[in-house]
């Protein structure tokens, strides 16, 4: 038997090892961190020094609301957020995962249009940033959670192809 | 020096927190890597230099490279900086995916994976020609320069770029893509082992430095632009401080220099080899190393199953009668303790033991042991120690009657306690439950020292029942560690019980014991054998179940209705043990019973709604008549096994995270009654922890699992049908006979599902109020 026979017989099954680990790579569960994002819903001067507001998500549903505060403010400052039907939420700022930026955090449960107070300085001079935003119907769980709740199929297809190739 | 510790803590305490499945998921590969790298060192000295540890570094740096872009303090600052943001892009593209390749992981990944994936799944699957033929043409040298081209391009176009940083999950597409471009582009340069380009290596040089010309285009448009090319940046730039536009050239010259030289110095590498090599660099695949194989040192029949009774202390202390019966002792204090409290103290279940710690904590642990270790509960059961001490001086005179040598009376007894559970509200009685306790050891004291071997665990036990079925999809099993050993036995001691000490009680032989049916992890095999050839080792899970074939104590399990019947009421009855206690079935029952019935209303809600799931499951029998009813009937009940062994994983672990601190309240006021401590006790500790966000996921997780193994057990059920029926066993007459039962076992499931949707009552815990 020639090397170059040798050669041929042998590379089926290198390129099965190969394809074997491209494929795990496609197939390892890496889960990259979501980036924050959100909108920039104001920008301006406040406490004369500039400032914006970004709102995450950027089309905003029924839960978790993130107002984030990217500027001066002093240690009263505070969010507030008036629904059109009259309910009212408040919220201090705390500090962000982003250095220099602080956040509020608000568990909204009514669907509609919220008008946003942010006073940067409490009951000082400064006059309150003013927006509205306006919140979307909840999402129903299963499709947040997709992931985990269907995993069972393309483990069940990997299963059903690796049959089908063996013969049985 | 301390700020850099602090640094180092804070920069891992980000990555945790910030992507924990990506941490997870670097963990689990890197290990895998390590195990695989470390079997084919062992091959011999060519097979380990192909492998040199600065190999397995390049891998790992390139896991740090991926969790230093998207889960450290750089994925926050891209958000406000272009400049952060490229750093972020280039490690994803340029500087991972390269890492990840001289760590050549494709065989030492393979090699890590246990044997049964390796050759059972993973093999099969990659072997096929189609396969083959889809990702030759998938990762092909012009298919990287095209995808890195596009995702260079196509994502510093403003309006993706804009739509990726606005919204998580376009940003999740953005990072994927780039670093799968880099992946496929990255391949053909660094060719780890066992790749081979389609292209000679002098190709590589037009193919880097074309990329790299479109690099330059992008670098080039963002360096000479006079304003912010992204709204996004030049909106909050004032805000943070920073000019935008500066920000912006920053982003183009680390593009443009660094990036550049990521192209440029492996063409140059590439050019200088190919000038002092001649030709032989273009012909080197073919030439220079032709025989691309290895030694494969797991392939040798000696399997390493990972005996836990070879661990050092560990081993010895499990091997050790006296440290069983010990053990047994030790819970059997235990459980006088909560009976006494159950009965002398407050009936108020959050506050007293037998509220909590049997129903909430013994529970929830060992259903998780029970998966990852076998039978745990079993082997520490408190009801067998009583007649483990009285057997060394009354020895039972009966065998249990040839009529009861089944588990139909174990299926009735299983039926009766889901029923009392449910209609009783025993969890919420702490009467109710030492007198529960102590009807057990009683009755399986009574049982043993009137009968042979261990008739309660075998044919009564409705616990030991559900225990057994559970431990079925254990990962481990008592078996023995050499087969070929034991035929040259003759005493057959693990089964008759010799002078180092009694049989099996379940008459159970070794050799031919498959599975963990009916086997209660009590050890006295692993003491009687007189060649110490029995171990604790790996096991598939369910396994068992899809072979299902002749097995010591029990004969064919696929003809074997009892055990299918019993596996069925097992699955079904952990699904409306589940259902029981969501808010919508609570609120429906307390609709009809109007709180004056409630406990009929209760019984008979148990019994319709088992009746109506064993119907349901029934039909996964109907996908081929040919076999007998029963055989049929059996295989579908073994299939259901997993799906509700996950149900009650997910049912069981929800308690034991919610009522996790009731122990500790209840633990407190036993401590105050008896004067032990001043301490009083506090009613709110015994309430309720809010399930934490990661604990839906991962019941789906897990409910996934359970019914992926259930559908696997289904189709290879079918198959064992058709192989004893002599029919023609084709992947796609198995498939179809496999549809219907397929189609029942995710209806199964799509009801636990819902399940675990639904807003759920904290039962054992003072947040709940019947």
């Amino acid at each position: 038997m020639t090397r170059r026979t040798q050669s041929k017989q042998r590379r089926p099954k290198t390129r099965g090892w190969w394809f074997t680990t491209v494929a795990l790579w496609l197939l390892m569960p890496v889960n990259m961190a979501a980036a924050d994002g959100g909108a920039v819903a104001w920008t301006g001067t406040r406490l004369e020094q500039p400032a914006a507001v970004v709102v995450s998500p950027p089309s905003p549903r029924v839960g978790a609301i993130e107002i984030a505060w990217i500027g001066a403010r002093d240690a009263a400052a505070e969010v507030i957020l008036r629904h059109e039907d009259g309910t009212v939420m408040r919220s201090a700022f705390e500090s962000a995962r982003i250095d220099g930026e602080f956040k509020a955090d608000f568990e909204v449960e009514r669907p509609g249009t919220w008008l946003v107070e942010i006073d940067p300085d409490g009951e000082g001079a400064a006059e309150p940033v003013r927006f509205n935003v306006v919140v979307g119907g909840p999402i129903p769980p299963w499709r947040s959670l997709w992931m985990p709740l269907f995993a069972w199929v393309p483990l069940v297809l990997i299963g059903l192809a690796a049959a089908w190739r063996r013969g049985v | 020096m301390n700020l850099g510790l602090a640094t180092s803590v804070e920069v891992l305490g980000a990555a945790v927190s910030g992507a924990p499945w990506t941490v997870v998921a670097a963990l689990v590969s890197i290990t895998v890597y390590s195990i695989g790298r470390r079997r084919l060192v062992r091959g011999g000295r060519r097979t380990a230099a192909r492998f040199p540890r600065w190999r397995q570094w390049s891998f790992g740096l390139g896991w740090l490279g991926l969790l230093v872009a998207i889960a450290t303090p750089l994925d926050a600052a891209a958000e406000r900086s272009l400049s952060a943001h490229m750093i972020q892009h280039m490690l994803l593209a340029m500087v991972v995916p390269p890492l990840w390749w001289f760590g050549a992981p494709a065989m030492p990944m393979l090699m890590g994976l246990p044997r049964s994936w390796r050759s059972g799944v993973v093999g099969p699957i990659f072997a096929a020609p189609w396969f083959r033929a889809v990702f030759r043409r998938a990762v092909h040298p012009v298919v990287g320069w095209v995808l890195m081209a596009v995702t260079t391009l196509g994502w510093h176009v403003p309006a993706a770029y804009e739509l990726a940083i606005q919204n998580p999950t376009w940003h999740l597409v953005e990072h994927v893509s780039m670093l799968g471009a880099g992946l496929v582009f990255w391949l053909p340069v660094v060719a780890p082992f066992p790749y081979r380009s389609p292209w000679p290596r002098i190709a590589l040089i037009p193919y880097l430095v074309s990329a790299d010309l479109v690099n330059t285009v992008v670098s080039a448009a963002l360096a000479f632009a006079e304003a912010p090319v992204y709204s996004w940046y030049g909106k909050l730039a004032a805000a943070r401080g920073i000019d935008a536009v500066l920000d912006q050239q920053l982003a183009a010259g680390l593009m443009w220099v660094p990036g550049n030289l990521v192209y440029l110095i492996p063409a140059m590498v590439i050019t200088v080899r190919w000038m002092l090599g001649g030709s032989s660099v273009a012909a080197r695949p073919r030439t220079v190393h032709p025989p691309q194989t290895i030694s494969l040192p797991v392939l040798s029949p000696h399997r390493d199953r990972g005996d836990l009774l070879r661990v050092p202390m560990l081993g010895r202390l499990l091997r050790s009668p006296a440290f069983r019966l010990g053990i047994r002792l030790a819970t059997l204090a235990g459980a006088v303790v909560i009976a006494l409290d159950g009965m002398l103290g407050p009936d108020e279940s959050p506050m007293n033991l037998a509220g909590t710690l049997p129903w909430t904590h013994w529970r929830g642990v060992t259903v998780v042991l029970l998966l990852v270790l076998g039978n745990v509960a079993c082997f520490a059961c408190p009801l067998i120690a009583p007649r483990s001490v009285l057997r060394r001086w009354i020895s039972p005179r009966w065998r249990w009657p040839r009529r009861f040598r089944s588990k139909w009376l174990a299926v009735g007894l299983v039926v009766v306690w889901l029923v009392a559970y449910e209609a009783f509200d025993l969890w919420d009685s702490p009467l109710a439950t030492a007198m529960l306790i102590i009807g057990l050891v009683g009755a399986a004291t009574a049982v043993d020292l009137l009968f042979e071997g261990a008739s309660f665990c075998r044919y009564v036990c409705p616990v030991g029942q559900y225990q057994m079925a559970l431990s079925t999809i254990s990962t481990r099993t008592v078996a023995a560690i050499d087969p070929d050993r034991c035929t040259t036995c003759t005493t057959h001691d693990c089964l008759a019980g010799g002078p180092r000490g009694p049989g099996c009680g379940l008459d159970l032989l070794i050799p031919s014991k498959s599975g963990n049916l009916d086997c209660t992890f009590c050890l006295d095999c692993v003491t009687a054998c007189p060649h110490d050839n029995v171990g604790l080792v790996r096991q598939v899970p369910g396994l068992d179940l899809a072979e299902a074939g002749w097995r010591s104590g029990i004969g064919r399990l696929s003809r074997r209705l009892d055990f299918g019947v019993l596996l069925a009421v097992l699955t079904v009855g952990g699904i409306v043990n589940a259902a029981g206690m969501t808010g919508p079935v609570v609120g429906v029952l307390d609709e009809i019973s109007g709180n004056e019935y409630r406990t009929l209303v209760a019984a008979v809600f148990v019994v319709v709604s088992i009746l109506l799931g064993l119907g349901v499951l029934s039909l996964a029998a109907i996908g081929d008549s040919s076999a007998s009813r029963p055989a049929r009937l059996t295989r579908a009940g073994l299939a259901a096994a997993p799906l509700g062994a996950a149900m009650w994983v997910v049912h069981f672990g929800f308690h034991l995270v919610t009522g996790w601190p009731t122990a500790e309240a209840s633990m407190v006021r036993v401590t105050h009654d008896l004067g032990l401590s001043q301490r009083l006790p506090d009613r709110i500790m015994s309430c309720c922890v809010p399930p934490p966000d990661w604990m839906l996921p991962l019941e789906l997780g897990v409910l996934s699992l359970g019914v992926a193994g259930s559908l696997g057990v289904a189709w290879w059920g079918w198959r064992a049908i058709a192989v004893e029926n002599n029919d023609r066993v084709t992947a796609a007459s198995i498939t179809r006979r496999w549809l219907p039962s397929a189609a029942v076992l995710i209806t199964l499931w799509a009801v636990t599902a819902w399940i675990v949707f639904q807003p759920m009552e904290m039962r054992g815990t003072s947040g709940f109020m019947p």
